[in-house]
């Protein structure tokens, strides 16, 4: 039995590679791409209608011979924000600018379908397109305004840390390249060039999120949404309530933290990081206080507009212990912490301001002090903010801050998620 | 009616010798048979003479001098009607005429103008003064303490103890400079102590404030009344102040508190509707923690912090839709 297993392991470790020559094409010269693929390729932009300026550039590639055009929601979000204030337009190898009309966005994969109302048989066929880590892929945009670029890069799978599959992508996109493609040397689409990391890593959303938006674009009972901002609404709720139905339900994991036990990666998605801080470091004496962290978060968010995003979830923990302040000392130190503010920031245009409760409450297994922070999102009904802070009272000079932060959620998960946090906080 | 002549200092206006006009004519100038000499090498030997004039009043007649009389509106006068009140000069020598009835201030007390109210009370005897003004030094040097969780906690509550007395050496010394000039009273001490007095009611209103924030958090209630009663310590605080460096009696000083606490209300007022960008995105929550056991600490239940969190999404929605409301 083993042997055979031994065997199979072996033949498919051999088989790899010859499959891999087998369906090695001659990789093409990047020149060669860049001169048969550059034309399905234009720069976007979106013009302030006051002062008739550029406020953002980006890249969009054609995607139909009706003349659809797939670029990056964050590329023309401010015309989905403010319709009476931008304009969006695509500019011709000549410079010529032409408006067009947004007529589809998927905000939670941050993809948009620009109509330029022309025929071309100069476009991308999107389709599945298999990648095995370390193909070569060319990414190609208008790097801040420089001009159409290609740059060659390799696939290297999926990231692991986000709340939906992003390609990783090593090669170096910049600023102005959101919305181009990166294709392959054959010219078919692998994803959408989407944000950076720098120093070459760079991050795509998949072709499959491309295609499925375009198929919803083409099927025959499409009509544009008329209030793009509802539509935009409904995809965040729907996105969250799919990615927060599972968080804190049931069994979750937990990390003994100090002589506290607290919540850690509430899902598979999330990446936690920790350590320790002395008040000061002096061999002869005691430190005043010892700090312990904790802090759980996904690798991404979703872009909503300028600094606005939604589908943040954090977890944080903060252990605090001294054996040398008294209490009332002790009580000032703990204090303070718990004011401290790390709440995610926001612009009047898009958000109220702070609500804030303080309760002391019994929670299941300990008594805290809890505060919640609510704030609603102005152009995005029925999604919130929450800050949820919780501070473990009456354990004398130990003291423990567990902070959950949720963006763009609904109410009744805010509620569901401060319950199952309260109930979760507990003493080894 | 006694008419009194005095004689004023060119420069400073101090009175320098008086005169009563009992006989008429009286004559003055240089030369020593005159009823009021002066010493002034710009008056004549026989420069003028008060006189009564037909109707009875009183006028001071030039007798030919080189420099005749000058008032305030005439500076060559002949001959100047003396009412009470009237300046004049005579070369360079000032006069004023005075009525001799006319009335005075009561007399200052040596021992000051508050002991009238309060010489007997406890809080007037130098030891209680230096005890509130040791005790508001030490709870600054306290709560200092308190708040840090560093190792220079003692660096720290001397930093708050310095404080104190830096900021109330100031404010008592210009109250105590004030009391200097309008009752002739320099009464350091005392208005330090008021000071002190004033600082470990507002410390014991702070902390009173935090304890009940607490143990009944979000207590909107509390909150107005804790800047309520600091307010009216402070009116109080002018009040006990003007009773140490004014004459005023007693309903006007609490007046006088009342109308500058009133004016700090109404600036303060002013300055918060003037606050026309009110947004922000840093939150604003109760975020005190007492060291007591957990069991003397009031608590809810899950389910009624549940209840809070709705009537909390309904003030955002507010917030959302003002006019849904």
């Amino acid at each position: 039995m083993n042997t055979r297993v031994a065997l199979i392991v072996a033949s498919l470790v051999l088989a790899l590679p010859a499959r891999a020559q087998e369906d090695a094409e001659p990789t093409p010269a990047t020149a060669t791409v860049f001169a048969r693929f550059s034309d399905r390729i234009l720069k976007i932009q979106l013009i302030e209608t006051s002062s008739n300026a550029k406020s953002t550039i980006g890249t969009g590639f054609f995607i139909s011979a009706d003349g659809l055009m797939m670029t990056n929601y964050h590329v023309i979000s401010e015309r989905i924000h403010e319709p009476d204030d931008y304009r969006v337009e695509i500019v011709d190898q000549d410079g010529s600018a032409h408006t067009v009309e947004v007529i589809a966005v998927d905000v939670v994969h941050d993809l948009a379908v620009l109509r330029t109302g022309r025929s071309t048989p100069r476009h991308f066929t999107l389709g599945s397109v298999p990648l095995r880590q370390g193909d070569r892929l060319y990414s190609l945009g208008h790097p801040n305004d420089l001009g159409l670029s290609i740059v060659e890069g390799t696939y290297n799978g999926n990231l692991k840390h986000t709340l939906y599959p992003k390609i990783h992508f090593t090669g170096s996109i910049n600023s102005g390249m959101s919305g181009g493609p990166t294709i392959t040397g054959d010219g078919r689409v692998a994803g959408v060039n989407v944000r950076t990391m720098g120093n070459q890593r760079s991050f795509l959303v998949p072709e499959k999120e491309a295609t499925a938006l375009l198929a919803k674009v083409q099927a025959s009972d499409f009509v544009p949404a008329a209030e793009p901002l509802k539509e935009i609404a409904a995809q965040l709720t729907a996105y969250q309530e799919e990615y927060l139905k599972d968080l804190l339900v049931g069994e979750t994991k937990t990390v003994d933290f100090g002589p506290f036990r607290v919540i850690s990666e509430p899902a598979t998605v999330f990446r936690c990081w920790g350590g320790a801080d002395k008040s000061d470091d002096r061999a002869d004496e005691e430190p005043m206080y010892e700090e312990l962290w904790h802090q759980c978060a996904t690798d991404d968010d979703v872009f909503i507009a300028g600094d606005q995003s939604s589908g943040v979830v954090r977890v944080s923990h903060v252990a605090l212990s001294s054996t040398r302040l008294n209490g009332s000392r002790f009580a000032a130190l703990y204090a303070n912490r718990f004011a401290n503010d790390n709440t995610p920031s926001g612009d009047e245009k898009h958000v109220t301001v702070w609500k804030c409760v303080t309760r002391n409450v019994a929670a299941k297994n300990l008594p805290v002090r809890s505060v919640l922070c609510l704030r609603g999102l102005k152009k995005l009904d029925g999604l919130y903010d929450a800050v949820l802070k919780v501070a473990v009272l009456g354990k004398g000079d130990q003291g423990l801050i567990s902070t959950l932060t949720l963006s763009g959620a609904s109410f009744e998960n805010i509620q569901r998620l401060t319950s199952g946090f309260l109930e979760r906080i507990a003493w080894r | 009616m006694a008419v009194i002549v005095e004689v004023l200092h060119p420069r400073t206006g101090e009175v320098r010798q008086r005169l009563r006009l009992e006989r008429f004519p009286t004559s003055l100038g240089r030369q020593l048979d005159n009823d009021l000499v002066l010493d002034d090498p710009y008056v004549d030997a026989h420069h003028a003479r008060f006189v009564l004039d037909v109707d009875g009043s009183l006028v001071l007649e030039d007798l030919g001098s080189v420099n005749k009389l000058a008032t305030t509106t005439h500076p060559q006068a002949d001959r100047v009607r003396c009412v009470p009140g009237v300046e004049l000069r005579v070369g360079r020598t000032r006069l004023r005429v005075r009525d001799g009835a006319e009335p005075v201030a009561p007399a200052l007390s040596l021992t000051g103008a508050a002991d009238r109210d309060t010489a007997h009370a406890w809080h007037a005897r130098p030891t209680a003064r230096v005890a509130a003004i040791v005790i508001a030094a030490g709870s600054f040097g306290l709560s200092g303490w308190l708040e840090t969780a560093e190792r220079n906690g003692a660096t720290v509550a001397l930093t708050a103890v310095m404080g104190f007395f830096l900021l109330g050496v100031m404010w008592a010394g210009v109250w105590a400079v004030g009391g200097r000039v309008v009752v002739g009273q320099f009464r350091f001490v005392a208005h330090l102590a008021i000071a002190a007095w004033f600082s470990i009611f507002a410390i014991i209103i702070g902390e009173l404030g935090t304890w009940i924030d607490f143990l009944a958090p979000d207590n909107g209630v509390v909150e107005a009344a804790e800047g309520f009663i600091l307010v009216l310590a402070l009116g109080a605080l002018i009040a006990f102040h003007l009773g140490e460096s004014s004459l005023l009696r007693r309903s006007r000083r609490w007046r006088t508190g009342a109308i500058v606490t009133g004016l700090i209300i109404i600036v303060a007022g002013a300055f918060s509707l003037a606050d026309d960008d009110p947004f922000t995105d840093v939150p604003k929550f109760s975020s005190v923690i007492k060291s007591i056991p957990a069991r003397l600490v009031p608590q809810q239940t899950q389910e009624e912090f549940d209840a809070v969190i709705v009537d909390l999404r309904a003030g955002v929605d507010s917030l959302l839709r003002p006019d849904a409301k």
